[in-house]
């Protein structure tokens, strides 16, 4: 354990996925490496979503109709019970939001770092990560899920009515309160949002590094094939969490847009 | 539309920008960002606006759009579909009434006809039988009118032979012969006194029916 401490010391289980700068843009701000795996998940989107879909066969096959299955089901098992006839003014933001987590969320799994750097001839380092374990980059789509569901409000209801909608219907004495209380809990669903989708990914991946450390810890082939079967399993629990927590975030945006638009349900 | 919401959420990103960005320097100011798990920067989170709302803003127009125009293309061909089958549906049920209507009216029809033709036939067959019944009587009278006539003619000829077989024994036993005559004469006595007697008989034989046919 001696010759170990000093390694264990200097690893960090959260090194692995957290951002580090990776060069300077103009001296004006460090471009990161979480920055660049946002990029990755635009880029791939930017790409193969218009590739599958600027067609219209009337049946799909293959990925474009696995795609097409979740696209479907998000607009009529996610967004049309609370959106109704409005779904379809709003299914793009879901549908995005929806693949850009899930992107960075897997992008956030595959070793892409160690890819680039074996790419690279062993020269650029650390360009991977997950994204969606950095509490800014879940902050700003929190944020703009935020801002969406305020602005769809105003706009469904005009700016009074949506205000006046803020506080239910009670005695007059109570009224303020409640006025406080909703505003409150309007600001409270972006930080929900934000630190539920921050808070699984870390584990995920504390966790996926916590497994690791056994083999250094105990160095012994019995423990390093305990930890590997883990990791293996816990990975593959991690690419469903991928699924279900970019699936949380955009039902939860979905359900805080019809109660925006619905104030009456 | 698309524009004016980027415009409101850049608006209130300038309106946010310089609390984030003291966030972001207490952030990155130490060597313990390193073991800090929120760790970050406020660019990052000004990158990841832009890539959202690019993303957004392109694949609204090249993916989802044509996406949901495929969708509602497709609700539309199969809800055109069902109200097709369901006007298919309903002209066949339309149909099915009618030829059920028009298959109980031929069954009313075919039963109406097979009563008429049983009702027809039996008629016939009651005409049938009563003229076999009739003609049988007819024939029975026929065949008993002549089974008189051949008996009252057997009866004749058995008188008259055994007129001539007496005439024949007294010529043998008295030695002389009766005269032709009076032979002939006793033979047509007999005969009449036969026939008289026979008359009276069938007289008899009728009068006790009669009287039974009166009395009812």
């Amino acid at each position: 354990m001696g010759p170990i401490r000093p390694l264990l010391a200097m690893t960090s289980p959260i090194e692995h996925f957290t951002s580090k700068p990776l060069f300077s843009v103009f001296g004006l701000f460090n471009f990161t490496s979480h920055m660049f795996v946002v990029t990755l998940a635009t880029v791939v989107l930017l790409v193969v979503m218009p590739l599958i879909f600027h067609r219209r066969p009337l049946v799909r096959s293959g990925f474009g109709n696995a795609l097409e299955a979740i696209c479907l089901y998000l607009r009529e098992e996610v967004a049309r019970p609370f959106l109704h006839e409005r779904t379809d003014k709003y299914i793009g933001y879901i549908w995005t939001i929806f693949f850009f987590i899930l992107t960075m969320n897997l992008l956030g799994i595959m070793p892409v770092d160690k890819i680039v750097l074996l790419a690279s001839g062993m020269r650029l380092r650390h360009w991977g990560g997950a994204p969606t374990a950095n509490i800014w980059i879940t902050g700003t789509l929190a944020f703009c899920a935020f801002l969406l569901f305020h602005m769809a409000g105003i706009r469904e209801n005009g700016l009074v009515k949506y205000i006046q909608n803020f506080s239910p219907k009670v005695p007059w004495p109570l009224m303020p309160f409640m006025f406080f209380m909703e505003l409150v809990s309007s600001c409270v669903r972006m930080f929900s949002l934000a630190i539920r989708l921050f808070a699984n990914i870390m584990a995920g991946h504390i966790l996926l590094a916590a497994l690791f450390m056994f083999i250094v810890i105990f160095q012994n082939p019995f423990a390093a094939t305990a930890s590997t079967l883990a990791q293996v399993v816990m990975t593959i629990m991690e690419i469903f969490v991928a699924f279900l927590q970019a699936y949380i975030f955009t039902f939860l945006t979905t359900i805080f847009i019809g109660m925006a638009v619905h104030p009456e349900h | 539309m698309t524009w004016r919401w980027v415009f409101t959420g850049l608006v209130l990103l300038m309106v946010f920008t310089p609390l984030a960005a003291a966030a972001a320097e207490d952030a990155h100011g130490t060597e313990e960002d390193k073991q800090n798990i929120f760790i970050g920067d406020f660019w990052e989170a000004i990158w990841t606006l832009l890539a959202f709302v690019l993303l957004l803003v392109v694949l609204w127009r090249f993916a989802w759009k044509p996406l949901l125009g495929a969708l509602q293309a497709r609700e539309e061909h199969i809800q055109r579909q069902i109200d097709e089958a369901e006007k298919v549906r309903q002209d066949a049920e339309g149909v099915l009434t009618e030829y059920r209507r028009k298959l109980s009216e031929a069954e009313q029809q075919g039963k109406n006809i097979v009563e008429q033709h049983v009702k027809q036939a039996e008629k016939e067959a009651h005409g049938v039988m009563a003229k076999a019944e009739q003609d049988m009587e007819a024939m029975r009278i026929r065949l008993e009118t002549e089974l008189e006539k051949s008996r009252r003619l057997a009866q004749k000829e058995l008188l008259e032979q055994s007129g001539q077989i007496i005439f024949n024994l007294g010529r043998e036993i008295l030695g002389r012969s009766i005269e032709t005559d009076d032979n002939q004469r006793l033979i047509a006595d007999a005969i009449d006194r036969l026939e008289h007697e026979q008359n009276q008989q069938l007289l008899d034989a009728r009068l006790p029916d009669e009287e039974a046919e009166e009395g009812q």
